[in-house]
């Protein structure tokens, strides 16, 4: 028998067929997350200048150009902390990039991508059959 | 800080950052920093920090140069 304890979060696929999942800020926010391969960073953080007063984090004064699955875009660097994995609270500080623009995002897309950074350690399965993604970390 | 202010300030640390990155990177390189390290460019004096992750260089950013504007490239030769 495997008594391997597994952390695991899940989501869902969405109607246009989008892995997403709820991610768990400090201060008890909580937000929708695009799971997105083609991004090799931790967390992008993609707001509308209104949204942008509600990061739940620290904005750094430090600027980059960092490539995305669809080319370049300019972020702050930025330090903020999540539930990750079946932490008990959100203390698993993420390095995420926000965006200066937000005009890639079309209206209902998630404000948050998840890239392949956090996915280090983790078998993900995205099942399309069943609507469901499942990232699981044995511990 | 408005929309506009941060696209600003991000559009001038890339331009001025970049050109200031160019011209330090002999010397990057004749210093040993390794290639896939991170360099924080502080726009306003030139000086920069160099660190491994970007956590590492945010942190040493900001006790050496405060909320002063920067710009970041990782190292490549």
């Amino acid at each position: 028998m495997n008594t391997d304890k597994l952390r695991r979060l899940v989501g869902w696929i969405d109607n246009r067929r989008r892995p997403l999942l709820n991610i768990q800020f400090r201060h008890g926010k909580t937000v929708c997350a695009l799971l997105d391969t083609g991004f090799n960073g931790y967390l992008l953080w993609e707001a509308s200048e209104t949204e942008l007063s509600d990061f739940p984090g620290e904005l750094s004064s430090l600027y980059e150009s960092v490539e995305v699955a669809d080319g370049n875009i300019l972020v702050n660097l930025a330090w903020t902390n999540i539930q990750w994995l079946g932490d008990a609270a959100p203390d698993t500080g993420v390095e995420t990039f926000v965006a200066v623009a937000s005009k890639r995002r079309r209206p209902g897309d998630p404000s948050v991508l998840l890239g392949t950074a956090l996915l280090a350690g983790t078998a993900v399965l995205v099942d399309f059959a069943g609507e469901m993604l499942r990232i699981e970390q044995p511990t | 800080m408005n929309i506009h202010a941060r696209t600003g300030d991000a559009e001038r640390a890339q331009s001025q950052g970049d050109a200031i990155y160019q011209k330090l990177l002999p010397a990057l390189k004749q210093q040993g920093v390794r290639a896939g390290f991170f360099v924080a460019i502080n726009i306003d004096s030139g000086e920069y920090v160099v660190a491994e992750t970007r956590r590492a260089l945010m942190l040493a950013y900001k006790e050496k140069f405060g909320r002063g504007l920067g710009w970041v490239k990782q190292v490549e030769y």
